[in-house]
């Protein structure tokens, strides 16, 4: 018997690149391929269209919580403390007595903001530090990679927690600086592999030969091919990150207030959730649908994405 | 026969790529001596063909030649300079007169650049080469040289099939107009039809362009296609070099005797009648190789002498070739039933 | 222009014919991508005798490989599906057997090797183990029994030192060695068929000269079938009795070996043949085929080597030539066969 796994030595879908004529009409490129495909995702269309509705809300927090008349977080009146969901008031109230659908509106703003400040930021590093280390190698290399190693072996948890109990003001950018801080190594790992695995293909070293410079080697060649796997891993930490900011804040190490985001209105809810369970289910639904629609969406670029999928 | 300079010579090419052993404390155990004191001279449109297998050192060579490696000792001399002496801004001159037609057509183009923007990128890097407002037609007239139509500069590589992209990898070597072309392996990868090809436009072009050739390849009768003379490979030295038709009707070197006849002959008429020569073993490890003669091991004429010395190139008595053997006997080799050679 | 009276095209549920002990009967495999079919065969049928080897020749895209997964029911891909054909063994269509039996056909009556031996072969087992395992799954051998049933194999196989190297693992052989592992646990239980799948193409040519031999060898001793498939000329030469041709998922000839080289009858060999360069003959200018490897994902009506044909004519745009006896044992599938067999036997001589 031929162990069962020998199956895998076989046979590639047969007939790519044995177009007599390249496909007649326009030029199809990898990234057009790929976009005509995603459109017809439907997955990738719902976890888009709730991104962009997210994005929105953040951008836009006031349009979307004057919707039900009562918009404005701050207006709060103890005497409904707490009260469930009622006519103008479609999420009720939070322990303050502060209309909650407004909260959760204007909550989006930090949660999101965070995670897209943090991603953004990583990536950044990412593709920075990891280039050099996969394209110059040698002692860059072994200088950043044990560094980034430090930095990867800390507990996340408690590391946050150490930096943050000390930090005078905790706001959104100071929190984000310390996701970025037990973040980067991971994103830049990928990209010094990916970095690494485009850098001895064959048409690098034909460019070399042709006498390109290594900053045009990295530009041109290395970067768009590269980027693609980073990229479509800082989709998917993004929904990582937003609920990493919750527990810091649920914790007591995160967002303080008087900022309004998801992780502060789940760790006010903690105490009475038996009682009023409105006060936790409507900020968690959204932070999940959030971040399962970041995730999702990472999902079907990646699978747009790979090469050999086509 | 071109006169004067030698286009492209070689002088003691040596590399060597250090073998660690040991955990933390990596000590060097040895070298593996990938190219080990190659020397050769080709004139103006020669076209020198290097036939080894797998660990001979044949791609190493191909990159030193370019100036992608750096070598461990020699020279790689022309226009009158060697190559390593030369500083950043001169080994990028120097890349307009050699180049290089890779092995894997489906990796030596970059899959996100239309293969306008690859025969382009020559042109981004030499300016001096081509006017701007010129070089959207020079990339159609590099196209057309090699057999494809012009308008597929606005196309992607995964558009194309194997034999397509090699020859656009042909075009964009010769795109800077070089003087000496390096080909690793050109049509290796490639199917029967493709590779039939690719060889008779390589032929042709450097018939048409006078371009020298360094053609490197595995099977014989690919690179006697191709080439004016012929050097053999074994494990990183050259054991044997001389005109083509000398070294196709008498090889001398054991080696090279093998490979012709283990070289498959599309003929049925010769099963069982050709008589093979058939090696003990396998193309040993390049790390560590026997003393004396690296041949030995599989040699049928091995004597005392051969471990104890290691045979240099030198002429063989009866023809113009050259071998490392101290039992070089120019034969002709069996290729059919009736030993007629044209 | 005399057309010869039998038909080569098999009749479906007819048992096999005589003296063969496998057959296939117009395979046909697609691969449902997702927008696209890729017709990778597209109608095969052969039969190979007992101690013959049959070669099958053809390039990348031809869908030889595929042929032979699908044979094997190693089709490893979801996506691919055998839409129609039959392949008889010992009375039996494999096609239709149930996994669990044709798992038991594969290995023990009908081996396979390819041509990729580090990633056929498991790297964390030793490759006694690995052998050791056919002896054990299939003939229920006791493991020690096994182990030196395994080094047993290896030593006919000509591993040299084969009883200290049982115990090493896959990556510590080379190209040549790993080949004769892959022979080793092909030809472990003594199958009647031998399938190999470009066996030597990864290889040296004097490895390839090694190997080729122990095939020969082997298939003396062991009288078993032998279906070579692969795309050189020169090999072919030198193993095959009969060949099948094969293009665009079909078999466009069918040979004993020594006519198919001394006088092709399709274009598309006579193509090939003068693609191929020569150490045993004068140089000669190669006559390459023209245009590129045809598109699996469209049947065309017509000949599919039309394109690259220089004998296309009308017919061969609407009608597929089907295959058709030509002489003794021969057939081909071209309008102009007759055409293309008196010129290449004239310019012969």
């Amino acid at each position: 018997m031929i162990p069962a796994w020998s199956g895998q030595q076989a046979t590639p879908a047969p007939g790519t690149g044995g177009a007599g004529t390249p496909s007649a009409g326009r030029a199809s490129s990898f990234l057009g391929d790929a976009w005509s495909e995603l459109v017809h995702n439907p997955l990738f269309l719902v976890s888009a269209g709730i991104v962009t509705l997210v994005l929105a809300i953040v951008a836009f927090p006031g349009l979307f919580a004057g919707l039900f008349g009562h918009g404005n977080p701050h207006d709060c009146n103890l005497a409904d403390s707490a009260l469930g969901p009622r006519a103008g008031h479609p999420f009720g109230f939070d322990v303050q007595g502060c209309d909650l659908y407004a909260n959760v509106v204007y909550g989006a703003r930090d949660t999101v903001s965070i995670g897209l400040l943090v991603t953004a930021s990583s990536l950044l590093v990412a593709i920075v530090l990891g280039s050099a280390m996969g394209y110059l190698g040698g002692l860059v290399d072994t200088l950043l990679g044990r560094t980034a190693d430090v930095f990867f072996g800390f507990p996340f948890v408690l590391g946050a927690l150490i930096i943050l109990i000390d930090l005078p003001e905790r706001n959104v950018l100071t929190v984000s600086l310390v996701l970025v801080i037990f973040g980067w190594p991971t994103m830049t790992r990928l990209m010094r592999s990916t970095v690494l695995s485009e850098r001895n293909k064959d048409y690098v070293l034909a460019a070399r030969a042709l006498g390109a410079s290594n900053f045009r080697i990295l530009r041109k060649h290395i970067l768009p091919n590269a980027l693609a796997p980073v990229v479509i891993y800082a989709t998917l930490t993004t929904g990582g990150i937003m609920v990493a900011e919750a527990t810091l804040t649920f914790l007591g190490v995160g967002l303080q207030a008087p900022a309004i985001s998801w992780g502060l209105e789940l760790a006010a809810a903690q105490n009475d959730l038996q009682q009023y369970p409105h006060l936790l289910v409507f900020p968690g639904l959204f932070l999940s649908i959030t971040v399962l629609s970041f995730v999702t969406l990472g999902d079907t670029l990646r699978d747009a994405l790979d090469p050999r999928l086509r | 026969m071109p006169e004067g300079e030698p286009a492209l010579e070689v002088r003691n090419l040596c590399k060597e790529f250090p073998v660690h052993r040991g955990g933390i404390l990596r000590r060097q155990a040895g070298a593996l001596r990938a190219v080990d004191d190659v020397s050769f001279s080709l004139a103006r449109g020669e076209a020198l063909g290097v036939v080894g297998e797998s660990g001979c050192g044949k791609s190493t060579l191909a990159r030193l030649l370019l100036g992608l490696e750096k070598p461990t000792a020699g020279q790689v001399i022309f226009g009158g300079r060697n190559l390593f002496e030369l500083n950043a801004q001169q080994l990028r001159a120097a890349r307009r007169r050699i180049q290089i037609v890779l092995q894997d057509p489906y990796t030596s183009l970059n899959p996100r650049m239309t293969i306008g923007e690859a025969l382009n990128e020559a042109f981004e890097i030499h300016p001096g080469l081509c006017p701007k407002n010129r070089r959207q037609a020079r990339v159609q007239e590099l196209l057309e040289m090699v057999g494809l139509s012009g308008d597929f500069a606005r196309r992607y590589p995964h558009q194309f099939s194997g034999g397509q992209r090699q020859r656009v990898g042909v075009a964009r070597a010769l795109a800077v107009g070089p003087e000496i072309l390096v080909c690793d392996e050109p049509v290796s990868s490639l199917d029967v039809s493709a590779q039939a090809q690719i060889l008779s436009l390589l032929r042709n072009l450097q018939r048409e362009l006078s371009i020298t050739y360094v053609f490197i390849a595995h099977d014989l009768s690919v690179v006697r296609y191709v080439s004016d003379r012929i050097a053999v490979m074994y494990l990183g030295r050259i054991v044997e070099v001389g005109d083509k038709e000398e070294v196709c009707s008498h090889p001398s070197h054991p080696y090279t005797q093998a490979l012709f006849s283990a070289a498959p002959i599309p003929d049925p008429t010769l099963r069982g009648v050709r008589q093979r020569i058939v090696l003990q073993g396998d193309v040993p490890s390049p790390i560590d190789h026997p003393s004396g003669c690296r041949f030995r091991p599989r040699c049928w004429k091995a004597e005392d002498i051969c471990q104890q010395v290691e045979p240099a190139l030198h002429g063989v008595t009866g023809s113009c070739l050259q071998a490392a053997c101290h039992f070089a006997t120019p034969q002709a080799p069996h290729l059919a039933a009736d030993r007629e050679r044209a | 222009m005399k057309q010869l009276p039998f038909d080569r095209r098999p009749k479906e549920g007819q048992p096999p014919a005589q003296g063969a002990i496998l057959e296939v009967k117009d395979l046909a495999v697609e691969f449902r991508l997702r927008d696209r079919t890729v017709h990778a065969v597209n109608g095969v049928s052969w039969s190979l005798g007992q101690s013959e080897t049959l070669a099958v020749l053809g390039e990348s895209g031809s869908g030889k490989s595929v042929m032979a997964h699908a044979i094997m029911g190693t089709l490893s891909s979801a996506r691919a599906k055998v839409t129609a054909g039959e392949v008889w063994f010992a009375g039996r269509d494999l096609l239709k057997m149930p996994e669990r039996e044709r798992r038991r056909v594969r290995g023990r009556k009908i081996g396979i090797i390819f041509q990729d031996s580090l990633s056929a072969l498991n790297p964390v087992f030793t490759v006694s183990n690995q052998i050791g395992e056919m002896f054990r799954f299939h003939a229920g051998m006791p493991r020690r029994a096994a182990q030196q049933a395994a080094v047993g194999l290896m030593e006919r196989v000509g591993i040299p030192g084969a009883r200290r190297r049982a115990n090493a693992y896959p990556h510590e052989f080379s190209g040549g060695m790993r080949q004769r592992i892959m022979i080793a646990m092909a030809l472990a239980l003594e199958p009647d068929v031998l399938i190999a799948d470009e066996p030597t193409t990864a290889l040296d040519v004097t490895v390839q000269a090694q190997i080729m031999e122990l095939l020969r060898s082997l298939q003396q001793e062991m009288g078993m079938g032998l279906v070579l498939i692969t795309h050189d000329l020169g090999v072919v030469a030198d193993m095959a009795d009969r060949i099948i041709v094969m293009y665009a998922g079909r078999a466009v000839e069918e040979s004993p070996v020594r006519d198919l080289y001394r006088a092709p009858a399709h274009p598309y060999t006579v193509g090939l043949l003068q693609s191929v360069p020569r150490l045993d003959r004068a140089e000669d200018d190669l006559r390459p085929i023209g245009g590129a490897p045809p598109d699996m994902t469209t049947v065309a009506p017509g000949c599919p080597f039309r394109p690259r044909c220089w004998l296309a004519a009308e017919v061969c745009d609407h009608e597929r030539p089907p295959l058709l006896g030509v002489g003794e044992g021969r057939a081909s599938a071209c309008h102009f066969s007759h055409a293309v067999l008196e010129g290449t036997a004239g310019a012969r001589g």
